[in-house]
């Protein structure tokens, strides 16, 4: 019961990171041409004080990231060996790549809260839009892969 | 105006996030870990365990690895050596790690 309560407030987390590290990817993706200032687009890129996500982020990243780390007791014990014996393999394999890509985000957020917090070096632009980006694509990779787990059985996989 | 970070406090988490993701995935492909975790008993062990003792957990093991090696490196790297590391760096690494692991992990969908 605890566990089930935890993994619906792991997967509400998930969504708000969603929504902050996305805005951020957007607002770092380079635009091709000049923009409309009324674009929709235009204006979803320009917040005042981006940097201002970055603590936003981290917390909310590591908030997943060690929910995510308790549950997965839950699934070494109940779920991965029910994947193993009924030969979903490619599930259990989705899920090992979720939990390492969880960890490498957990690497990554000293260098992306830093690169948000004092982009002054040469170069830290650019190396903060790769990072910014990567973290982005961790965070969506990770929330497709534990959403299609947790609804393995209604997806008919 | 914020104030600048202090220069310890930069090179710190860029030596850390440099470090980090290279020990992780050296750690997990060769299944080297600081402990193994068994959950049904909730007990750490250095080694393994016999099968009794239920399925062992050796994620939280790499992972403390990983974080003990990159907060050491993050303090013992002198701050003029990480001032010389190309920016760069700070984003290929974990990308290289990132599809290391991706095309290490084909090994679950070949029959």
């Amino acid at each position: 019961m605890i566990s089930a309560a935890l993994l619906i407030i792991h997967g509400l987390a998930s969504i708000v990171l969603i929504g902050a590290i996305t805005h951020q990817a957007i607002m770092v993706w380079p635009a091709k041409h000049a923009e409309q200032p009324q674009a929709f687009f235009t204006r979803l890129r320009s917040l005042p004080q981006p940097s201002i996500y970055a603590n936003t982020v981290v917390i909310l990243y590591a908030a997943n990231f060690f929910l995510g780390a308790f549950l997965y007791t839950s699934y070494r014990v109940d779920v991965r060996p029910y994947l193993e014996d009924t030969g979903l393999f490619l599930a259990a394999g989705a899920f090992e790549t979720k939990e390492h890509i969880a960890v490498l985000g957990l690497g990554l957020l000293p260098a992306y809260w830093l690169f948000w917090k004092e982009p002054s070096r040469a170069g830290s632009v650019t190396a903060r839009s790769y990072i910014t980006l990567l973290l982005a694509f961790f965070v969506w990779w990770n929330f497709i892969i534990g959403h299609v787990l947790n609804n393995i059985r209604g997806l008919g996989l | 105006m914020t104030r600048p970070l202090p220069s310890r406090l930069v090179s710190a988490l860029t030596v850390f996030s440099l470090v980090f993701p290279v020990v992780y995935t050296v750690a997990y492909y060769n299944e080297w870990a600081l402990f193994w975790f068994y959950p049904l008993v909730g007990e750490l062990y250095t080694n393994l365990q016999p099968p009794s003792r239920g399925p062992a957990m050796i994620y939280y093991g790499w992972i403390v690895l990983a974080f003990v090696s990159a907060a050491l490196a993050g303090a013992i790297v002198p701050r003029r050596w990480a001032a010389h590391l190309w920016v760069g760096w700070s984003w290929i690494v974990p990308l290289a790690a990132t599809l290391f692991t991706l095309a290490y992990e084909t090994r679950w969908f070949q029959g």
